[in-house]
């Protein structure tokens, strides 16, 4: 129960980042380098969350089908 | 071309309707070719063709007119609004199908599950074909007549999602080298990335045919089967769609277009790529890993 909060947490923060980078794009000026810095914190994130998917896979704390 | 005081107005063009022309030919094409008439697959390939060639036309001007610096403060904002309600269309296409999983998963099959009267010894377990469907196994079980083996997350999905999340990670650093005018970090991190989403389309295409020769899941494998190839299968249309805009804005960067000021169309691929990278990391884990 405490993975599936932590990834839908993570998720969240994904969903987040990839918004505020959408915003900076629409803006009238285009606010090029908080936009990438944005899209940044989220491939961090979706590469931590993957990370914690294959560790937590791998030291046997979840299995697919079953967070 | 033409302007009107600060509005800029395009001359009349003939792109957008011999485009739909290709288009309507395509799809008239698919729907003869699937009834199995001979003319369909001829029809496909002149749509084909048509877009294509439109696309080539299309852009050129369009990359023409904005390289002339005919494009003024006017024709970015409508860009910028133009590529938002695109994002918003791509938002509630995917929120749709995303939607139909969850409620066939947390309401559909355990009403089906519910009652003893309708379906008797059905149970209401995803993954499912229906109480009418083939039987679903286990992951990497072999299935018999009248059953299904569902996708597994470990093997070729779990590998797509660090192939696509490296791309995420390569167009981030082409996007920081284009910032900071480094001409040869954008121009090899946008080639990387197109090559990882060439090779996750190759690796889509070998689940599939994995999933039809090996497992029985096809799309008549009840529900279960239609969500799973309607939310990967039009994902990779999306990544499809997303390599053919990264190739043509890294032909553009390679042609020298683009400045650490001004440089919405790569923003906005670079934009796109990330959302078809976070539209997999959610199939990853609803539809691959939650099973």
């Amino acid at each position: 129960m405490a993975m599936k909060a932590i990834v839908i947490a993570m998720l969240i923060g994904i969903f987040v980042s990839l918004a505020s980078a959408a915003v900076y794009l629409f803006r009238e000026r285009g606010d090029s380098a908080k936009m990438a810095k944005a899209l940044t914190y989220r491939v961090g994130l979706s590469v931590g969350l993957f990370l914690l998917l294959m560790a937590g896979f791998y030291f046997g704390i979840i299995s697919p089908s079953g967070i | 071309m033409s302007s009107h005081g600060s509005y800029y107005l395009p001359d009349p063009s003939p792109y957008p309707v011999i485009t739909s022309a290709g288009l309507f030919s395509l799809a008239l094409g698919f729907v003869l070719w699937i009834n199995e008439v001979a003319l369909g697959s001829w029809l496909m390939l002149l749509g084909a063709a048509i877009i294509i060639v439109m696309m080539f036309r299309w852009f050129g001007t369009v990359v023409s007119e904005s390289e002339a610096g005919t494009y003024d403060k006017q024709v970015d904002f409508s860009f910028r609004w133009s590529m938002a309600w695109f994002i918003f269309s791509e938002i509630m296409f995917f929120g749709a199908f995303f939607g139909a999983l969850f409620y066939i998963r947390m309401f559909a099959v355990p009403w089906l599950g519910d009652t003893e009267l309708l379906w008797p010894g059905f149970e209401a377990d995803w993954p499912t074909a229906g109480p009418e469907g083939p039987i679903a196994l286990q992951p990497h079980e072999v299935p018999g007549p009248g059953q299904f083996t569902p996708m597994a997350a470990w093997g070729i999905p779990a590998l797509n999602t660090l192939i696509l999340l490296s791309s995420g990670v390569t167009i981030t650093f082409a996007h920081w080298g284009l910032l900071k005018d480094n001409r040869g970090q954008l121009i090899t991190f946008q080639f990387l990335t197109i090559v990882l989403g060439i090779l996750f389309l190759v690796l889509q295409v070998e689940e599939y045919v994995h999933a039809y020769t090996e497992l029985d899941l096809t799309l008549k494998a009840g529900v279960y089967g239609a969500t799973f190839f309607m939310l990967t299968g039009f994902h990779g249309l999306h990544v499809t769609m997303g390599t053919i805009m990264l190739i043509v804005i890294l032909v553009r960067c390679m042609k020298g277009h683009f400045t650490p000021q001004r440089h919405f169309g790569f923003e906005a691929v670079a934009w796109y790529w990330h959302f078809v990278d976070v539209v997999w990391l959610l199939l990853f884990v609803f539809v691959y890993w939650f099973l």
